[in-house]
């Protein structure tokens, strides 16, 4: 299994808290990682490593063979954790946004999905719900023919009909494209069915990880052994 | 687990057991049990990813395995076919069968029964089978 | 990609998002002609007083300094309080780029603002002129004072837009604790035009009291100008520093 991501012994604190204890990782290359965990586990943290917006105070971080830089987010695209659309834009001024500032942005294909996601180029940011809000900045995600897409929460707090339609936009997104791919959810029955790989964190550590069908034969489904490693 | 049909074939995953090798068995017993015609188009590994809502990964290692089998056939720019082969879609059904009859013999064994009692059994039941 | 194609295109999107929010709220346009129609109503009624002289239009620009260090100030807020930070930060741009990006967008629309509002007065002068006659003297002082407030404001604008990034960022940074300075020197700064009037009217008698300026504190001004524009440039990176290794994310 070739790594995509290798993490070795990374350790970040805030203040006193320990966000990420001295986490181990690899993630495969060309696959549909998930990376799981109560709040506070070190999720987020762990993410937002990857694009460079936070450093480690200690440990190694690799990603596709390099040290996280403003250079390499070139080739990733990174939904960010809690994040909103520019107010100002609408529909077809996020693609432009997209098309001008984002390497590997494949207008056509943004255009199709924002189709596919229900929405049209008309439509103001302002006036949206979260869920097409959320759809939108997934649009503008998978438009980027990049080696590797980080979703930090893609499905926090958006009604059911907008999650199927993440979904449905996933598979397409996953059949088309070799890309590696993290996600970071808490929808983990509606989910999981696309898992290649898991990895349950824990107080800042990798408390588990492995190939989900392989975990599926020992151990049974996701959500079993997020129960019995959780509760 | 709700039972979903995607191009003429019905499936129920259980998500705590490897799904490829459900996908396989169930698609295998489509085709054994005439649900897909031979030589009928069967979905596109997408097609099936996104009816049955899984990753596309886990769909193109069971028809991956089909090809295998020889029991599916890709035509480049058309698809992925049953094979017109009825030979091959009965060796699946005796497969599926000898896979069956394996089992039950397992579990009855396992139960403590002899070969006498188990045959002594499935002589009385004969009469009943559907 | 060309670098330079791309700096174009992030600050084209700096620029117009602040624009784009602007215009597309409802009452701007009936706001403007409110103001327009007022300015119009004063000026017939009041305007040809003795005692009025356009000059007096031009009080306004004492808050331009505060003004101008909020065009900037806002533009980094607005990451934060619109949740999109994580896009900005995450761009394949170096951290000069990005506050150089939004430098420029503040910088042009701080100038835009200011050509606007001069080119308003100037044409509120004329009318003033025409309705109440007036000589061509009194038009062509009027242009010399409003010239000497155009050019202050311009001087003062590059240290105060660097001043608003600086403080942007700072607030968002581990810092924190030397936000203080910042406030302080908004404070004492952006009074700009004040001082130089303090500065004017102690050095002379007599001269005309709308005059920025004395033989002396002209000199002064002049020679600060570098001086301002160099401080501006250290502070932008202070701010780049910032906002590469010190941001609390």
């Amino acid at each position: 299994m070739k790594s995509a991501i290798h993490a070795a012994n990374l350790t970040k604190k805030y203040g006193k808290r320990m966000a990420l204890a001295g986490l181990d990782v690899d993630i495969p290359e060309h696959a549909v990682t998930a990376i799981l965990g109560p709040n506070g586990a070190g999720k987020s943290t762990f993410m937002r490593m990857l694009t460079g917006l936070v450093s480690p105070d200690q440990g190694t971080l690799s990603i596709l063979g390099q040290y996280p830089s403003w250079q390499l987010n070139a080739s990733i695209s990174y939904l960010p954790d809690r994040a909103r659309w520019f107010e100002s834009h609408r529909v077809e001024h996020a693609v432009e946004w997209g098309a001008s500032l984002l390497p590997g942005f494949d207008k056509d294909r943004a255009w199709e999905l924002v189709r596919a996601l229900g929405l049209d180029a008309e439509m103001d940011v302002r006036g949206m719900s979260k869920g097409q809000e959320a759809r939108l900045m997934l649009a503008i995600c998978l438009a980027r023919d990049v080696p590797l897409l980080v979703l930090d929460e893609p499905f926090s707090g958006i009604d059911m009909i907008s999650r199927e339609k993440i979904v449905a936009a996933l598979i397409d997104s996953f059949s088309e494209r070799r890309q590696t791919v993290l996600i970071c959810t808490h929808e983990i029955a509606e989910t999981e069915s696309l898992f290649d790989y898991a990895v349950f964190m824990k107080d800042g550590r990798n408390a588990m990880s492995g190939h989900v069908e392989e975990l599926r034969a020992s151990r049974g489904s996701v959500q079993d052994i997020y129960r019995q490693l959780y509760s | 687990m709700n039972e979903t049909t995607v191009g003429g074939m019905k499936f129920v995953l259980d998500l705590s057991q490897p799904l490829y090798e459900q996908v396989l068995a169930q698609v295998r017993s489509s085709i054994a049990k005439g649900e897909i015609a031979l030589g009928e188009k069967i979905p596109s590994v997408r097609e099936m990813a996104q009816g049955l809502k899984i990753n596309p990964n886990t769909v193109m290692r069971a028809y991956q395995e089909l090809e295998r089998d020889q029991l599916t056939e890709t035509r480049r720019g058309q698809g992925t076919f049953i094979t017109t082969d009825s030979e091959k879609v009965r060796t699946i059904r005796y497969r599926l069968a000898e896979e069956a009859v394996d089992e039950f013999l397992a579990k009855l064994g396992s139960l403590g029964f002899t070969a006498s009692e188990v045959a002594a059994i499935l002589r009385s039941k004969g009469g009943e089978a559907r | 990609m060309m670098k330079s194609g791309t700096f174009n295109a992030l600050y084209r999107h700096e620029f117009h998002m602040e624009f784009r929010r602007w215009l597309s709220r409802k009452g701007v346009w009936m706001y403007v002609g409110a103001l327009v129609v007022l300015a119009l109503a004063a000026l017939t009624i009041w305007g040809g007083r003795g005692d009025f002289k356009p000059e007096y239009m031009l009080y306004a620009t004492y808050a331009f300094p505060y003004l101008v260090f909020g065009i900037s100030y806002r533009l980094v807020k607005r990451e934060w309080s619109n949740g999109t930070y994580g896009w900005w930060l995450t761009l394949p741009f170096s951290r000069s780029k990005l506050m150089l990006a939004k430098y420029a967008a503040s910088l042009a629309q701080a100038g835009l603002t200011l050509l606007v509002y001069f080119a308003a007065i100037v044409l509120l002068a004329l009318y003033n002129a025409a309705l109440h006659g007036t000589t061509a003297e009194g038009v062509r002082s009027f242009g010399a004072v409003a010239a000497q407030y155009l050019l202050v404001v311009a001087a003062i604008a590059p240290f105060m837009l660097s001043l608003g990034l600086l403080a942007g960022v700072l607030v968002r940074s581990r810092l924190k604790g030397i936000s203080p300075l910042v406030w302080i020197s908004f404070g004492v700064l952006g009074n700009a035009l004040n001082w130089l009037n303090i500065a004017r009217s102690a050095d002379s008698n007599g001269d005309y009291e709308m005059s920025l300026f004395s033989s002396h504190s002209a000199l002064a001004f002049w020679i600060s100008f570098p001086v301002i524009w160099l401080l501006a440039a250290l502070m932008l990176a202070g701010s780049v520093q910032i906002c590469k290794k010190f941001m609390t994310l």
